[in-house]
Parts: structure tokens; sequence; C-alpha cells
């Protein structure tokens, strides 16, 4: 490592995470509409993310939908 | 094994020397490493670890391990050239407009090769790459870029970490030099020392005191360091790292594939005013075939 002449700079890496919401907005549209029908979204370690459908899903029913900076990505 | 460790440092630096024909001067030799108010060797300042030497020696070097002075010449010149966005070629398209997402002007990937003149980062295993995995490793390997090609944005946790601004392989340990941001402030009190990463603003803390590590159910991004000094060396062990479903924690060129053994030993070593020597060593037994040793001095 170098000595550097230069000072640290902040760094705001998710400049608003834009980012992460165009990411998950593109993948969106690719997902058939059939393979929606058997999905669901689960709440897994603070996140939500799409599962499949499972077997009984009196017991497991479909989540509230998926709102990032107010718009619906279900 | 700590001797053995260090013996090997020594052995290969003598030999680095030789082989480049170089001596160190009369002044390097004086030199003695500055030290803090409490007696320790000084490491503080602000460093950078941008280069254009790449992590694994390149294919094409096959058992070159360093170059000539006119072949890293050459070489900087080519990666130069490589790694300039601003230059258009071909037709504009979709992916031609994704890859000047920044311009060359954000980017500080150095413009020289190591000091040294080797040909990778890597400098043991001999051939410059990471090891071979472990049979399991690789199935578990496999089975992640099978779900990963199915499933790539689910969700926000089937994204890289440093896309979700979570960490970078700048952080490390090991430490990577990123094509940009990749300065350190070391900063040292008594029993302490720190280390800020200006890409995504990580903090390392190591106790230098003696204490243990804490419990294996405690995990972070950047692992559990702990310091001790070994003549001028600060060395830093980091063990229990955090992981989540996809594994894709901090060290870059690990993505998805390390897991709870894995264990680092550091080495920082000042060498002159404007240096520090740094090694890491990286093992992993339930992943890599062997450890492996990272040498980083400009």
């Amino acid at each position: 490592m170098t000595r550097h002449a230069g000072s640290m700079f902040e760094y705001a890496c998710n400049e608003g995470n834009y980012g992460m919401f165009g990411i998950l907005s593109g993948r969106e549209p690719k997902r058939t509409a059939a393979a929606k029908v058997n999905e669901r979204r689960e709440l897994s370690n603070g996140y939500w993310r799409v599962a499949k459908r499972r077997s009984n899903d009196a017991d497991h029913p479909i989540e509230p939908s998926l709102y990032v900076e107010g718009q619906k990505l279900s | 094994m700590r001797r053995g460790i260090l013996t090997y440092a020594v052995v290969m630096l003598f030999a680095l020397t030789n082989a480049l024909g170089q001596s160190a001067s009369p002044a390097a030799l004086n030199w003695k490493a500055p030290r803090t108010p409490d007696g320790q060797p000084d490491l503080q300042g602000i460093w950078t670890n941008a280069s254009l030497t790449p992590l694994q020696r390149p294919a094409e070097l096959s058992d070159k391990q360093f170059f000539t002075q006119e072949e890293a010449a050459a070489y900087e010149k080519q990666r130069i050239l490589q790694t300039d966005v601003d230059r258009i070629e071909g037709e504009r398209g979709p992916a031609d407009l994704a890859r000047r997402a920044y311009n060359s002007f954000w980017f500080d990937r150095g413009t020289h090769v190591v000091k040294t003149r080797r040909t990778s980062l890597i400098i043991d295993p001999p051939d410059g790459k990471i090891p071979p995995l472990t049979p399991e490793a690789q199935k578990r390997s496999e089975t992640f870029r099978a779900q990963q090609a199915q499933h790539p944005s689910d969700g926000p946790q089937d994204r890289l970490l440093t896309e979700r601004c979570i960490l970078f392989g700048a952080a490390g340990p090991p430490m990577l030099p990123e094509p940009y941001n990749s300065n350190y402030r070391i900063v040292q009190g008594p029993g302490y020392a720190a280390i800020l990463v200006e890409m995504n603003h990580e903090a390392r803390i190591i106790p230098i005191d003696g204490r243990p590590h804490v419990s294996k159910n405690v995990s972070q991004w950047t692992g559990d360091s702990r310091g001790r000094w070994d003549k001028d060396t600060l060395v830093v062990e980091t063990v229990n790292f955090k992981f989540n479903d996809q594994s894709r924690f901090g060290v870059g060129y690990l993505s998805g594939l390390s897991d709870q053994n894995l264990r680092v030993v550091e080495r920082f070593t000042r060498t002159d005013p404007d240096t520090i020597m740094y090694q890491a060593t990286i093992s992993d037994p339930t992943v890599f075939t062997r450890g492996h040793r990272l040498l980083r001095s400009q």
C-alpha cells in the first residue's frame, strides 16, 4: 500500500437505491403470467421474495403485494 | 507455525530483491518505522492499494512470475487502454451505454503494476492462481449458479452485496483493489487499530489488546478481527464472517463460495515512509484444497 497524497471522500453508494429498484422492476416483466400464478411472496429475513406456491394454499395465502417507493411490483 | 510463515516471507522478499537485480538503498536499510505515543509502529495515514497488477496471473503468462521492465511497461499500457471506457469502438448500443455508466473520469485503477513487477497479487500457490475448490465446494458453486440463472432478481437478496451497497471487496479482509475508491485511512490508539475503507465507508475496528475472538455465534460481514504485534508488523486474524443464503459476502473473488471456516491472516509492515507491505493468507479447508496468499506492496 502506498501513501495517498489526497484525502478520503464520502461515498454514498446507493444513490437513493434507484439501481436496486431498477434491477427488480426490470426483472418483473420477464416473469410470465403463468409463472406468477404459481408463485407467492413471502417474508424472508426482512425481505419480500418470490416463492413457489405450496400445495396447501389455505395455510400459505398469497401475501400482500410488494410496494417499493410507492410502485407496485406485482 | 508463526515462525514458519515469517521465515517464508523474509526468504521470499529477499529472493524478490535478488531476482530483480535491485538492492535496498542505504537510506531504506537504516529506516526505522515511526512510533505512536504508546510506542507501537505507526501505520497511520491514508493509503491506497490501486494497482494494475491482477489478482490472478493471466493464463497467457503461464509460469512467468515477474515482468521485465519492458514487459511491465507494455502490460500497463495495454491495461490502461483496455479499461478506458471512454474509447468508443464499434456500434453504440445498450451494452455499450451500460459499460459507460461511469466514464473513465471516475475510475482509479492506478497506472502501474506493483514495484516488484510480479504478474499477480497471489504469490502462493506459485502459479498465481486461486487454488482449486474441494468437490463439495464445486458442487455448491454449480448449484448456486444454476439457482442464480433461474432467479437472478426475484428479490433484493438475490443480488450481489455490492449492488445492495452492503459490502465491497475493498473492505475485505483480504483488502483487494477495486476499480475506484481503493483508499484506506488507518488510525491507531492504545490497544486498537481502525481501518476506514473509502469504498462504502466500511470501518474495521481491530482490538490489539489480547482479547479473544467473540463467540462463533456472532458474525459480521467483515468478520471479527483481532490484532497483535510481531516486532514491527501488525498481524490481524479474522474469523466469524457473516453469510446469507447466497453467501455473497464481501470477499469479491470468493462470491458464493466461502463458508464459516474462512480464516484470513493479514500482515501490515511499514517498509519506508510511503509504503506498507500488505500480506494476507486465506484459508478455508472446506472450500479450497489449500490455503493461498496475497502480497501487496507498491
